[in-house]
C-alpha cells in the first residue's frame, strides 16, 4: 500500500515537473492546436510565460478562425466518409463470406474414369451439369452409404424446386476391388441418376490428387483382400463449369445440402447462367 | 469417425480363396447394422469394455455375437468394434473428469 502510494507520488511529482515542455511545445509557431483549447494553455503558463506568448501570435500570422473551422469541418468530414466506407467495406466482405463467391479452393481438375456403363468419363463430362461428388468404396462399413444416402435425399429436394438437374457422382477409391459391375450395382442403391466411376490405380490417384481427396488404400491391394479404406469424407458441390463450389461434411444435413445447392444455382441464374458461362443447359435428364 | 485411426487394410484371407469380395447390398448393410446395434446393446448390459469374446461379461451374448459374425464381413467388425471401445473410453474419460470437477471442494457453487 505504501509502496503503491509512494509510486503515485512520484509519478505526479514527474508528471508536474514534466507538462510544462510538452505546453510550451504546442503552442509552438506550427501549430493553431494550442490556441483552440486555450484551457490547458490557461493551467501551466504563468505571468512568466505571457512574453512568449505574444511572440507566439505574432509568429503564427496566418491562423485566422475561419481557417480552424474549415480544418475542423473538413477533418470531421473526412472521418465520417471513412467511417461510412468502412462499414461499405465491412459489409461486403460479410456478403461474399455468406455466398463463398471469392477466394476458390483448388479443387477439381481433369481425370479419366470410367463410368457404370463402361464409358470413359472425364472432367467434360461436367460440363453444364450441377456436380455432387463423393469419394468412398462399396465395402465401406457405414459413413459412406449414409453420406450417399444423404446426398440422393438432396439431389430430390432440388429436384422437386428447381428445373435444373444435378448429377450425384460417386468415384471409387478402391480400385481392386470396385470393378465397374460392383460400381454399377452399388450407386443403383442411391439415386436413379448417380453415376459411378473408377478406374485402375493411378488414374483414381490422379483424379483424388484434383480433388483434393486422400485415400489410405494400398496399390498392392488385391480383389481377394478384406480391408477398409481411409479417405476424406466430404461432397463437394461443382458448377455448371466444373468449378468448386461448396464441401458438405458429415454434420450437414440433406436439408442443408439442398438450401446451399439452390443459393448457388439462383446466384448462377442472377449471374447469366449456363448461357453466359457458355456451357450447355442440362435440364430433365 | 472414419478419418483418423480406423484399420486400413486388416487384411485376412477369406474362406474361399481367390474369389473377389462382393460389397454387400443395401439389405445385407441393414442386417448387418441391425445384428451389430442388437449385440451392442447385449455388452452395454453386461458393461463389457471390448467386443469379440475375450471378456466374460458377454457370456449372455452369444447368440448375437452370432448374429453378428453372420451379417457382418471380419474388416466391418474389426472397425465396429474398435470403434465401440474407442467411444466407450472417450465417454468414461468425459465422466471421469466431470466427477473430478464436482468432487472438487473449489468448484462447488458454481
Amino acid at each position: 500500500m505504501t509502496a503503491l502510494r509512494s509510486s503515485t507520488r512520484a509519478l505526479s511529482l514527474l508528471a508536474k515537473r514534466a507538462t510544462p515542455i510538452p505546453s510550451r511545445s504546442l503552442a509552438g509557431p506550427s501549430t493553431g492546436l494550442a490556441r483552440s483549447q486555450p484551457v490547458f494553455q490557461r493551467g501551466y503558463a504563468g505571468g512568466a510565460d505571457d512574453g512568449g506568448r505574444a511572440r507566439d501570435k505574432a509568429a503564427v500570422g496566418p491562423f485566422t478562425w475561419k481557417a480552424a473551422s474549415v480544418f475542423l469541418v473538413t477533418g470531421v468530414g473526412l472521418y465520417f466518409y471513412f467511417e461510412s466506407e468502412k462499414a461499405k467495406v465491412q459489409a461486403r466482405r460479410r456478403e461474399e463470406s455468406a455466398t463463398k463467391s471469392i477466394g476458390k479452393p483448388q479443387i477439381g481438375g481433369p481425370f479419366l474414369l470410367t463410368n457404370q456403363d463402361n464409358q470413359p468419363f472425364t472432367e467434360k463430362d461436367l460440363l453444364g451439369n450441377w456436380t455432387l461428388i463423393y469419394f468412398g468404396f462399396t465395402h465401406c462399413p457405414d459413413i459412406c452409404p449414409e453420406e450417399l444416402d444423404k446426398m440422393g435425399e438432396a439431389v430430390e429436394k432440388v429436384d422437386g424446386e428447381r428445373k435444373e438437374r444435378i448429377l450425384p457422382l460417386f468415384v471409387s477409391v478402391d480400385p481392386a476391388r470396385d470393378t465397374v459391375g460392383q460400381v454399377k450395382k452399388y450407386v443403383a442403391d442411391f439415386h436413379p441418376r448417380m453415376v459411378g466411376l473408377t478406374g485402375d490405380f493411378d488414374s483414381v490417384k490422379r483424379a483424388c490428387k484434383s480433388y483434393r481427396v486422400y485415400f489410405s488404400t494400398p496399390p498392392d491391394a488385391k480383389a481377394t483382400d478384406d480391408y477398409l479404406v481411409d479417405h476424406s469424407i466430404f461432397f463437394y458441390l461443382m458448377d455448371p463449369l466444373g468449378q468448386f463450389v461448396d464441401a458438405f461434411g458429415k454434420n450437414t444435413t440433406s436439408d442443408e445440402v439442398a438450401g446451399k445447392v439452390k443459393q448457388a444455382m439462383e446466384k448462377w441464374e442472377a449471374a447469366g447462367g449456363n448461357a453466359m458461362a457458355g456451357v450447355p443447359l442440362q435440364v430433365g435428364r | 469417425m472414419f478419418g483418423f485411426g480406423s484399420s486400413s487394410a486388416s487384411s485376412s484371407t477369406p474362406p474361399p480363396a481367390s474369389e473377389p469380395t462382393v460389397a454387400p447390398t443395401r439389405e445385407q448393410r441393414k442386417h448387418c447394422w441391425e445384428s451389430r446395434d442388437a449385440y451392442f446393446a447385449c455388452l452395454d448390459k453386461g458393461n463389457v469394455m471390448v467386443a469379440g469374446g475375450t471378456e466374460p461379461g458377454e457370456a449372455g451374448c452369444k447368440a448375437e455375437r452370432k448374429g453378428y459374425e453372420v451379417h457382418c464381413g471380419k474388416s466391418w467388425i474389426d472397425y465396429f468394434n474398435k470403434r465401440r471401445t474407442l467411444e466407450l473410453r472417450q465417454k468414461a474419460t468425459v465422466e471421469a473428469a466431470a466427477r473430478q470437477r464436482d468432487s472438487n471442494p473449489a468448484n462447488k457453487g458454481l
